[in-house]
C-alpha cells in the first residue's frame, strides 16, 4: 500500500494563486471605489477578505489530503471545503492524465486527473517523482 | 516501447483553431481606421507567429506505444501526458479525409466510456503506417479474418436517409456552408446561390402563399443537402465481424474504419419511424461509446431492412446479443398515458387557432398556415403514440433486457445485456396500479429509457427478475 501526500511546495502554490485572485479582487474594489463610491466596492473586498481566508486556512485543509493506493482500489480522502472520502476500484478507471503548469514544472509538481466512466477525478498537485510513482501504480505496472 | 510522431499535417488543423485571431486586425480597421498596409503587416506577422506557436504544438505531441497502454503527451506551456490502457478502449477511428489521403496521413480517434466531451477521447493525425501500428497493438497484434460481413444495398440505405434525414441540420449546413465560401470565394458566389434560391422562392409562389413556398423551398433545399452529406458519409456501408471487435467502413469522399469492442457494446436498438413502420422496415442502432459521437454521424449497424433479416444479420454479427421478446406491456386503462400528451397539445392548438380566429379575422390565411403546420407535428405523434401503446412494453431473456418505447417520432426497441443495466427505477403517479419503468444504461448519448404506463405488479417482478440474475 503506497500513501501520498500534498508537499509543501504544492500548498505554497496554492496559496500564492489564491492571494493573486484577492489581490485582483482588491484592485478591483480600489477602482470600483473611486468610480462607483465606497457602497459599491464592499462585494470585492469581502470577495478579498474571505480569499485571504482560504489561503491562511489552506496548509490545515490540504493536510488532510490522502491518497492510498492499494491492490485492487484507490482511496482519496479530500477537505478542501468538506471532508470528501472516496473509493476508486482500478478497474473502473477508463484513462489517467497528469499536466504541469509552467510554475508546476518551476517546482517539479504535477497534477494527475482520473477519469472514470461518467466522472472525472483530480488529484491535487503532488511532487512529479511521486506523481509519477502513482502514475505507475496505477498502470499496475 | 515504440516512439511515435504526429503527421506535420496536424500543423494545419493545429493553425485552424487560431484562425479567429485574424479577427484583430479587422477590428483595428473598423477602431482605429489604419491604413490596409498597416492590417497586412499585421496580418504578416501574426500568421508568423501562429505558425511558429503551431509547428512548436505539433513537435511537442509525443506518443509512446507501451505493451498494454498508449501515452501521449502534449503542450507547449501547460504540458499533459494521457494514459489509456487498452482494456479500457471501447472504439477506434479511422478517417482519411482527401487532405490526409494526398499527405499519406489518416485521422486516429481513440474512445473510452470516461464521456467528457472532447477531452475523453484522444485525437491525432497521423502516418498511416503508425495509426495502423497502434490500431494492431490495440487488437492484441493479432491479425483476423472477417467472420462474417453485412453490406448494405443501396436502396436500403437511401430508404433510411430518407426516413430519418433532417432538414433542418442540413439547412444550416448549408448555410455555414454559403457563408464560409462566401467569404473564400468572394460575394459573387453567394450571391449566386441566394439568386437561385430566391428565383425557386418566386417560382413556388404563383402556387402557394408566399410564406409557405419560400419555407417550403428552404426546407427542401436543407433536405437535400443533409441526405446527400448523409449519403456519402455512408456509402458502401459494410460491417465485418472479426473475432472480438466489429469493422464498420463506409464513405465516398472521407474514408472511414470504426472499430467496436463487442464486450464495450452497451445495447442494441431497433429504431423505426412513421415511414420505416408503413413499409414494415426496421434500422438497428449500437449504443458504443464513441460510435455516431461526432457530429452528423450515426451509431447504425443496419441501415433498413425487415425484421427477420435484421435478426439474421444480428445473429451473424453479434451472437452474444441475445433478442429477448417483450413480456410485459401496458393494460388498457394506460391508453390515456400515451395519447394525453399529444391530444392536449392538438387541443390546445385548434383552440388557440379559434380564439385567434374570432380576435382577428383578417389574419384567417396567416393562423390557418400555423395551425395546420403545428397540426401536422402533432398528429404525426399523435400516431406514434397510438402505435406505441400498441408495442411498448419489456422483457428478459437469460442475459439480455428487452425495453421497447416511443420518443417524439422514433419507435424503440432495445435489446441490452443485464450486466449493462446500472439501474432501473419505477415512477408512480398517484396511487393507481400504473407506473413508468426507467432503465439508465452506461451510453455517450441517452442514458435512461422509460417506458410508460406498465403494470406495477408486473414491472416489480420484472425488476426483481433482473436482481436474481444478476446475483
Amino acid at each position: 500500500m503506497s500513501k501520498f501526500r500534498v508537499p509543501q511546495k504544492a500548498i505554497f502554490l496554492w496559496q500564492a494563486r489564491i492571494m493573486a485572485i484577492s489581490a485582483i479582487f482588491a484592485l478591483l474594489s480600489g477602482a470600483i471605489w473611486v468610480v462607483f463610491g465606497l457602497a459599491a466596492a464592499l462585494f470585492p473586498v469581502a470577495a478579498s477578505a474571505l480569499l485571504l481566508l482560504f489561503a491562511a486556512a489552506l496548509p490545515k485543509r490540504l493536510s488532510y489530503f490522502r491518497c492510498q493506493v492499494t491492490k485492487d482500489e484507490i482511496h482519496v480522502t479530500s477537505a478542501l471545503l468538506k471532508i470528501k472520502e472516496r473509493t476508486i476500484p482500478l478497474g473502473s478507471i477508463q484513462f489517467l492524465e497528469i499536466t504541469q503548469t509552467p510554475l508546476e514544472r518551476l517546482l517539479d509538481l504535477s497534477t494527475i486527473t482520473i477519469y472514470l466512466a461518467g466522472a472525472r477525478t483530480r488529484l491535487y498537485t503532488l511532487s512529479h517523482q511521486e506523481a509519477e510513482q502513482l502514475l505507475r501504480l496505477l498502470k499496475g505496472e | 516501447m515504440d516512439k511515435i510522431r504526429a503527421h506535420p499535417v496536424t500543423v494545419f488543423y493545429l493553425f485552424l483553431r487560431y484562425i479567429f485571431a485574424y479577427l484583430i486586425p479587422a477590428l483595428g480597421i473598423i477602431v482605429s481606421r489604419d491604413s490596409i498596409k498597416q492590417i497586412a503587416w499585421w496580418n504578416i506577422s501574426l500568421f508568423a507567429s501562429t505558425l511558429i506557436v503551431t509547428i512548436i504544438k505539433w513537435r511537442s505531441i509525443k506518443v509512446t506505444l507501451h505493451r498494454n497502454c498508449i501515452c501521449v503527451a502534449s503542450g507547449i506551456f501547460i504540458r499533459s501526458e494521457k494514459i489509456i490502457p487498452f482494456p479500457k478502449i471501447t472504439s477506434i477511428d479511422l478517417d482519411t479525409p482527401p487532405l490526409l489521403k494526398l499527405t499519406g496521413s489518416i485521422s486516429l480517434r481513440i474512445e473510452t466510456n470516461a464521456r467528457r466531451g472532447k477531452k475523453a477521447s484522444l485525437s491525432l493525425r497521423l502516418y498511416k503506417e503508425d495509426a495502423y501500428k497502434i490500431t494492431n497493438a490495440i487488437l492484441g497484434g493479432k491479425k483476423s479474418e472477417p467472420i462474417s460481413q453485412f453490406q448494405t444495398e443501396h436502396n436500403r440505405l437511401t430508404l433510411m436517409l430518407i426516413s430519418s434525414t433532417n432538414a433542418a441540420a442540413g439547412f444550416l449546413f448549408a448555410y455555414s456552408v454559403f457563408s464560409t465560401g462566401g467569404t473564400i470565394l468572394g460575394r459573387q458566389f453567394q450571391q449566386n446561390i441566394l439568386t437561385t434560391l430566391e428565383g425557386a422562392a418566386l417560382y413556388a409562389s404563383k402556387i402557394l402563399p408566399p410564406a409557405l413556398s419560400v419555407i417550403g423551398v428552404l426546407l427542401l433545399f436543407g433536405w437535400i443537402v443533409s441526405f446527400i452529406k448523409s449519403f456519402s458519409r455512408y456509402y458502401k456501408f459494410t460491417v465485418l465481424r472479426k473475432k472480438d471487435h466489429l469493422v464498420v467502413i463506409s464513405g465516398l469522399i472521407t474514408l472511414r474504419e470504426s472499430i467496436l469492442f463487442v464486450n464495450s457494446i452497451n445495447s442494441v436498438e431497433f429504431r423505426q419511424t412513421l415511414l420505416l413502420r408503413l413499409l414494415n422496415q426496421y434500422s438497428v442502432y449500437l449504443q458504443c461509446a464513441g460510435y455516431g459521437k461526432q457530429k452528423g454521424e450515426r451509431a447504425i449497424l443496419i441501415p433498413a431492412a425487415n425484421y427477420d433479416k435484421c435478426i439474421n444479420a444480428l445473429k451473424e454479427l453479434l451472437p452474444e446479443f441475445e433478442v429477448a421478446p417483450v413480456q410485459i406491456s401496458p393494460p388498457k386503462r394506460a391508453k390515456f398515458r400515451y395519447i394525453s400528451k399529444p391530444f392536449s397539445l392538438i387541443t390546445y392548438t385548434l383552440s388557440l387557432t379559434f380564439a385567434l380566429f374570432s380576435r382577428y379575422p383578417r389574419l384567417f390565411p396567416a393562423l390557418i398556415l400555423f395551425s395546420l403546420s403545428l397540426l401536422a407535428v402533432f398528429l404525426w405523434q399523435f400516431i406514434i403514440s397510438l402505435i406505441s401503446f400498441q408495442t411498448s412494453g419489456a422483457g428478459k431473456g437469460k442475459s439480455s433486457l428487452t425495453i421497447s418505447y416511443h420518443t417524439s417520432f422514433c419507435l424503440r426497441r432495445l435489446h441490452i445485456p443485464i450486466d449493462k443495466v446500472h439501474q432501473t427505477a419505477l415512477i408512480s403517479r398517484g396511487s393507481g396500479n400504473i407506473c413508468d419503468f426507467e432503465v439508465f444504461v452506461n451510453s455517450d448519448k441517452k442514458t435512461c429509457h422509460k417506458i410508460r404506463g406498465l403494470d406495477k405488479r408486473d414491472a416489480k417482478k420484472l425488476i426483481r427478475s433482473l436482481v436474481k440474475a444478476r446475483e
